[in-house]
């Protein structure tokens, strides 16, 4: 099939509207050797997406860049304006609102079940089967148990720590130290990050996770 | 035409305490305001042929870079930048009050500059054409730019190449070219006539300098140039200089991922792209003698004569 | 019995996209993301953006209803698409659209 594209440079990009294929048939004699792969140089498929993120870089599967200073993930930015950091960290809201892309961005499906990534111990032992779109969807039955939100937060940092990973880019807080945190506080009933004095409530912990997203 | 040359020391200090200092690069009026002695001595011979605007002058960005106060100044001073009343960034030790400057320069395009598509990579011109290497940290990007730029290449920038919307064309925005660590050594050995700052060290990203732009380079800072090769470039020892084609829609991508503002521009984004790669020819360049890597982009150049 | 989804273009997909070389880069008009493609994919999109149809339909067009492999992987790259907002299944009720004639389930 070839490329719709007229040859000359066109006066105005934005002008310009790519017309899909006229004909649009699969062509049954090479049908049967095609196929729908994954990956590879060459092969069919969706290959790789570059997620939107309006407001901030552009990140794709294989690294990125991010609109901080310098050498760009060289400075680390004053985390009381975390939308020029090179984190990819999104708050809860996003994630429910865009539950079709987690696949793509964090390699998670929304179906997933709380146990499957994280222990539900003590009052949490309730949340046990309910999905993780559940959790950040923040449904009346989740509310009930997850009374000081931290839950929700920490949810919403493990899929932030994934889609980081998967887009090659640093995370505020990675994945390990997120099930640390929720392995902690689980147990105990507090958290007490290093270097503070006191323990945190639950209610203080999900204050400090929101403060790390956008 | 004034430059910050010929304000004088005086002059200049005076305004980058008051007023602020009107400083155009490229396409941008940048005022500072800063009290750093040191910091005004630098940018007096980084910026010297730099054209200035007088007071009252429309500026595109607003930048402040202050000192320490209090016990603060005493006990490892630092340097603080700020944007419009916001501080983007952690503060540094005072001692790197240049590049901090400089990479509160690049913040200022990359994240507001939006009426052209802001592409991460240096870029460079010869006969009119325009050679676009993209960079990823590690790539060696800037060593290959200083060297090129040394040897008859006019330096349109270092580090962020500005595509215009409408015609795909390249805005140069010629400012000091950093390098770090052994390219300093390197690129100070290719140019012995080059002007450097003194090395700072200990930054975030090593010992870090800058060498200043060509006053050919900055006096040619309005003349636009039409981009005919992307270069991917990839510094590995012991490899011979040579170019691998690049196939046109992965070139889309990973000039996409190395844009800034790709998503923020949409539909006008993709296809400001997309004719750039009709317009290209794309490659991955892999090189270790700087010498042969010139070489390789005459041949380019002799190509297309 | 329920009846397997009729697919179409998601509504307000343009398919804006250049080709080259069997690979193909869309943006997405309804996520503003952009994706790299294999040409096979953008020849099912633009087939969908013409008539509606199912797996069934598209494996018929292909001359690859007998061949279950190529019909697991037409599933999962619906399924992929779907997802990335490219195309969404028709809202009809079952029982309401006739199989067409000769199809079989994949």
């Amino acid at each position: 099939m070839e490329d719709q594209e007229g040859r000359s440079a066109p006066a105005n990009a934005a002008q310009e509207a790519q017309a899909a294929p006229a004909v649009p048939q699969l062509d049954a004699r090479g049908a049967s050797r095609r196929r729908f792969t994954r990956a590879g140089a060459g092969a069919a498929g969706v290959i790789l997406t570059l997620h939107s993120q309006p407001g901030m870089a552009t990140y794709g599967n294989y690294g990125g860049v991010c609109a901080s200073p310098s050498g760009f993930m060289s400075i680390k930015t004053a985390s009381h304006n975390p939308k020029n950091s090179c984190s990819y960290n999104r708050s809860f809201t996003f994630w429910r609102d865009n539950s079709k892309s987690w696949k793509s961005r964090c390699g998670t499906r929304p179906e997933t079940r709380f146990v499957e990534v994280l222990q539900p111990r003590g009052a949490y032992i309730h949340l046990k089967n309910f999905t993780l779109l559940q959790i950040v969807q923040q449904t009346k039955e989740v509310r009930a148990i997850d009374r000081s939100f931290v839950a929700l937060q920490i949810v919403t940092a493990l899929l932030n720590a994934r889609a980081s990973e998967r887009a090659g880019i640093p995370s505020v807080l990675p994945e390990d130290q997120v099930v640390a945190i929720w392995d902690e506080y689980s147990l105990k009933g507090s958290y007490k990050p290093s270097g503070s004095a006191k323990a945190w409530t639950g209610l203080q912990l999900a204050a400090y996770l929101q403060t790390t997203f956008r | 035409m004034l430059t910050v040359a010929s304000l004088g020391e005086r002059e200049l200090r005076a305004r980058l305490r008051g007023p602020g200092l009107r400083l155009q690069t490229g396409p941008f009026v940048t005022c500072v305001h800063s009290p750093l002695a040191p910091l005004a001595a630098t940018l007096g011979t980084m910026y010297g042929d730099y054209p200035v605007l007088e007071e009252g002058a429309l500026a595109d960005f607003h930048v402040r870079l202050s000192g320490s106060t209090g016990l603060r100044r005493f006990l490892r001073p630092q340097v603080h930048f700020h944007y419009d009343g916001m501080a983007p960034f952690q503060p540094l030790p005072l001692d790197q009050a240049f590049p901090m400057f400089e990479w509160a320069m690049n913040w200022c395009v990359s994240s507001q500059a939006n009426s052209w598509l802001v592409i991460h990579a240096a870029v460079i011109e010869k006969d009119g054409l325009a050679a676009i290497l993209p960079a990823p940290p590690g790539s060696g990007k800037s060593t290959l730019c200083a060297a090129l730029v040394n040897r008859g290449w006019r330096l349109l920038s270092d580090e962020l190449t500005l595509v215009r919307l409408d015609d795909g064309k390249i805005d140069p925005l010629p400012r000091p070219v950093s390098l770090k660590n052994a390219s300093i050594g390197i690129i100070r050995d290719y140019a012995p006539a080059a002007a450097f700052t003194r090395p700072v060290a200990d930054t975030v990203k090593g010992t870090v300098a800058h060498m200043r732009a060509s006053s050919d380079s900055v006096a040619r800072a309005g003349q636009a140039a039409a981009p005919a090769w992307i270069v991917f470039p990839k510094w590995q020892a012991g490899a011979a200089a040579e170019l691998t084609p690049v196939p046109q829609a992965r070139a889309h991508m990973r000039l996409a991922e190395n844009a800034f503002n790709y998503s923020l521009l949409g539909e006008t984004g993709f296809h400001t792209v997309a004719r750039l790669v009709d317009e290209v020819r794309t490659f991955d360049f892999h090189y270790s003698v700087l010498d042969d890597a010139i070489a390789v982009f005459e041949r380019l150049l002799a190509e297309r004569a | 019995m329920s009846s397997p989804p009729i697919w179409r273009l998601a509504p307000g997909q343009r398919l804006v996209h250049r080709c080259h070389d069997g690979e193909c880069v869309l943006f997405n008009d309804l996520t503003g993301d952009t994706h790299l493609l294999g040409q096979d994919v953008l020849d099912v999109l633009g087939a969908l953006r013409d008539m509606p149809r199912t797996a069934a339909g598209l494996a018929q067009d292909a001359g690859a209803a007998l061949d279950p492999e190529w019909c697991a992987e037409l599933d999962e790259l619906l399924a992929d698409l779907a997802a990335l907002d490219l195309i969404a299944p028709d809202l009809i009720a079952p029982g309401l659209i006739e199989p067409l004639p000769g199809t079989q389930p994949c």
